[in-house]
């Protein structure tokens, strides 16, 4: 027998074994969820973090104890392909009985996801023998539920079982080496004061160490936070609308009618922090992605990142056995502060952090009720309780014990709002973005950054703008029809609490959408700009 | 083979057939109302080739669907029109004539390619003076608000327009009807300036009538808070940022207006 004939054998062999693999999978899948006593539900997701399958897994476990009769499968995905995939799958009606809904549109959302509005109004079977067994399963969550509510939509479509938050995650052996302090400063000059400790000592010993891993993901999270503290006070003028909260359709026209400017000492003030620490991460961190500074991180040649509690595990994993992590509240400059004390309000509030997460559950699910059921418990005090303390994520329910090792992820509630950053809107990010390197270059600075963007920041806020207004007019057209859609239902059933509150809230939201596409029509025109792409 | 073919064509026939009578006008107004337009649209015609809908009725249906049909076409759109004074015609005074009028003045006012405001507004006021208790001309009244206030607004013109509107307040018939009158008012005033004693006057109103939408109610009890401090209302400021901190503890603007209510002496800070 000739060579190629041998490898050409192997290699149908091999096609044939996995064919031969596949089917005999496939048809045990059929077999057991053919079994008339065993219901058998999936649920997908991208949660690929280290502990989040095993929190997951955790909950699964109980929940067939609980009920034999039914079997969980968890199917996680990897979240590059998880858009693509949940989307042929939903189409196919192949889907899974629980989706972890992410980066769904509301056109697929209404199309293809069953709204379990009746259901978070109802309370939570699970919950039974607790404080919160009377109470609507919506006001069982940290957030009041407010995260997982489409406001588009009107509906709820899947119910959050986490919580997040940023942090600092710092080296505790290395910081103690250099510095001699155990924890990190909460105040930004001591903050500031340390990193130009960690730099003077990699100067003096050699070693290759900087303060802070950077990337273009890890640093926006911390110099975002950063710049917002000093436009606190700018929002709490009375041309900001009276709102204590920054409000993009109010700042916006407000920059083309002088208002506010690039230039505001509350604004070179955010620009002169931003540049300070970014001064302390790695050259060139803007190229590099999130992954390249945890690199850094796990490699102790930094001394501390920035990101969000979703990493906890994933980081104690990669850095078991080599050092500590310690976690703390990214600092922020007192009132008090000499040099950017003077336009803070005070440390940021986290009170507004909504739940994460959530399973829609598919139109195509067959076993609907066992899914929505599932769910229940997921999110229940028990269930959450379970997978917090396996996951290290945060609870999204309320009265859930947060374990001693995740005290330093508590949301802080004795806050301010934020202020406002630079970029909140795609094409103003973009063109902050491009900017940047003026900014964060040793020889660069305040007075080089605006003057490169300037030019561009007016015209970046037209662009974005005209695609909010365009958002609207889109809002405004689809409410309509089923406003009058709504309107017909209720004829059916004039005494359905919930269809009325729907329609009273829907008349609102349509009046407002339109009042603002109508409004960012008139703001467009008299700065200059088109309304019309 | 040919008889194969002919038992499955009788299958597929028998399959639609028992789809098109299980569908209704509520399976219908049910996918609309959760805005997928384009498959209540498709159930409507399986509908209409059994004829169970009367004509005035599917007229109307198919009207409204095809506003929001993709693709968005103005054939669709104008076709659309058509179809709401077919249903107009036929009877211009009872539910589905007035909403069909009120539609058309909707078409004529942002569906249409080149609007036409001057139209849109007269049809609103024809059914304000013709139908003024008519649910759906309370609508109308709220366009007009908006076309008054915004329609082709001008620099100069901001306070001349708040004057226009002022008039129409006494065509409110219903709680909803206020809550949008006067949010748009509030809204307008603070964004291009006015008297805060008058805008703190429409939240009031607004707040009394019942804002259903809880964004909305949150921002208005920070605004009510807000301005009645600056005009020196301790007391009502008070009051409306107590209620902001019973009904949104996880506001973040909680502890801010905590903050302010301690600065101001008050209880409800605690």
């Amino acid at each position: 027998m000739k060579k190629d004939q041998i490898f050409a054998g192997i290699g149908f062999s091999l096609i044939g074994l996995c064919f031969i693999l596949s089917l005999s999978r496939m048809f045990q899948r059929i077999s057991e969820e053919s079994d008339p006593k065993l219901t058998t539900i999936r649920f997908s997701h991208w949660q690929l973090e280290s502990g989040i399958r095993e929190g997951f897994d955790a909950v699964a476990q109980e929940y067939m104890r609980l009920h034999p009769n039914v079997r969980v499968i968890q199917e996680p995905v990897p979240e590059k392909i998880y858009t693509n995939w949940i989307i042929t799958q939903l189409v196919g009606e192949t889907a899974p009985d629980l989706v972890l809904l992410g980066g769904v549109t509301d056109e697929r959302l209404a199309r293809y996801f069953v709204p379990i509005t009746p259901y978070v109004n109802q309370s939570n079977p699970y919950n039974q023998g607790t404080d919160l067994e009377k109470l609507p399963w919506r006001e069982t969550y940290l957030d009041g539920m407010e995260g997982a509510y489409n406001p588009n939509l009107l509906e709820y479509y899947s119910a959050p079982f986490a919580m997040h938050v940023i942090r600092l995650f710092y080296n505790k052996e290395l910081l103690k080496k250099i510095s001699g302090r155990d924890d990190l400063p909460t105040d930004y000059d001591a903050f500031l004061q340390l990193c130009h400790q960690i730099q003077d000592y990699a100067q003096k010993s050699g070693e290759v160490v900087i303060p802070i891993a950077g990337s273009k993901y890890n640093s926006a999270i911390m110099v975002g936070r950063f710049f917002s503290t000093q436009t606190q006070r700018m929002v709490d003028r009375p041309s900001m609308g009276y709102l204590l909260r920054p409000d993009v359709e109010i700042l916006t026209p407000r920059y083309w009618e002088n208002e506010w400017s690039l230039n505001d000492p509350e604004i070179r003030s955010g620009l002169e922090m931003m540049h300070e620490i970014g001064l302390h991460m790695q050259p060139g961190f803007m190229q590099l992605q999130r992954e390249d500074a945890t690199f850094y991180f796990v490699q102790q040649r930094a001394v501390m990142i920035a990101s969000g509690s979703w990493d906890r595990s994933s980081v104690r994993t990669e850095t078991q056995g080599r050092f500590t992590v310690g976690v703390c509240a990214l600092p922020s400059p007192s009132p008090a502060s000499p040099r950017f004390g003077k336009y803070v309000l005070g440390p940021v509030s986290e009170a507004s952090t909504k739940a994460f997460g959530g399973f829609g559950i598919p139109r195509s699910s067959k076993s609907f009720d066992v899914a929505l059921d599932f769910e229940r418990f997921l999110c229940s005090r028990i269930g959450n309780q379970i997978f917090v303390n396996r996951s290290g994520w945060l609870p999204a329910i309320a009265g859930v014990k947060i374990p001693e090792e995740l005290k330093a992820f508590e949301p802080q509630l004795n806050g301010y709002p934020e202020g406002f950053a630079l970029q909140w809107s795609p094409n103003v990010k973009r063109v902050v973005e491009n900017e940047l390197n003026q900014l964060y270059q040793v020889t660069g600075g305040v007075d080089r950054f605006i003057s490169a963007l300037k030019p561009k920041y007016a015209e970046a806020l037209a662009e974005d703008s005209r695609n909010n207004i365009r958002g609207l007019l889109r809002n405004t057209f689809r409410m309509e029809t089923a406003f009058g859609a709504l309107l017909e239902l209720q004829k059916q059933d004039p005494h359905d609490s919930h269809l009325e509150n729907k329609i009273a809230e829907m008349n609102e939201n349509m009046v407002m959408a339109e009042s603002h596409w109508m409004r960012g029509q008139y703001d467009l025109r008299q700065a200059g700009y088109n309304t019309k792409p | 083979m040919k008889n194969l073919f002919l038992f499955l064509l009788v299958l597929m026939g028998l399959f639609q057939g028992s789809y098109a009578t299980s569908l209704t006008e509520e399976k219908i107004w049910n996918d609309a109302s959760l805005f997928l337009f384009n498959e209540a649209h498709e159930d409507l015609k399986t509908v209409r080739q059994q004829g169970r809908f009367p004509e005035r009725e599917e007229n109307y249906i198919e009207a409204l669907l095809l506003l929001n049909v993709q693709p968005k076409t103005e054939e669709n759109i104008q076709r659309s029109a058509e179809l709401f004074r077919r249903v107009e015609e036929v009877k211009g005074d009872d539910e589905r004539g007035i909403a069909a009028k009120y539609y058309r003045g909707r078409i004529m006012q942002i569906h249409q390619e080149r609007p036409d405001l001057v139209r849109a507004e007269k049809i609103y006021k024809e059914l304000l003076h013709d139908f003024p208790l008519n649910p759906i001309s309370q609508r109308a009244l709220i366009q007009v608000v908006l076309l008054r206030l915004y329609g082709n607004l001008e620099k100069g013109e901001i306070f001349h327009r708040l004057e226009e509107v002022e008039e129409l307040k006494g065509f409110i018939r219903n709680p909803s009807t206020a809550v949008c009158y006067h949010e748009l008012i509030s809204d307008y005033m603070i964004r291009f300036g006015g008297n805060k004693e008058v805008i703190l006057n429409h939240l009031i109103a607004a707040e009394q009538a019942g804002i259903h939408s809880f964004m909305n109610r949150a921002d208005t009890y920070v605004r009510m808070g807000m301005i009645a401090r600056e005009l020196g209302k301790r007391d009502v400021s008070i009051l409306y940022f107590s209620k902001f901190l019973k009904e949104f503890q996880r506001d973040a603007r909680h502890y801010q207006v905590q903050m302010i209510l301690r600065e101001m002496g008050s209880v409800a800070s605690k």
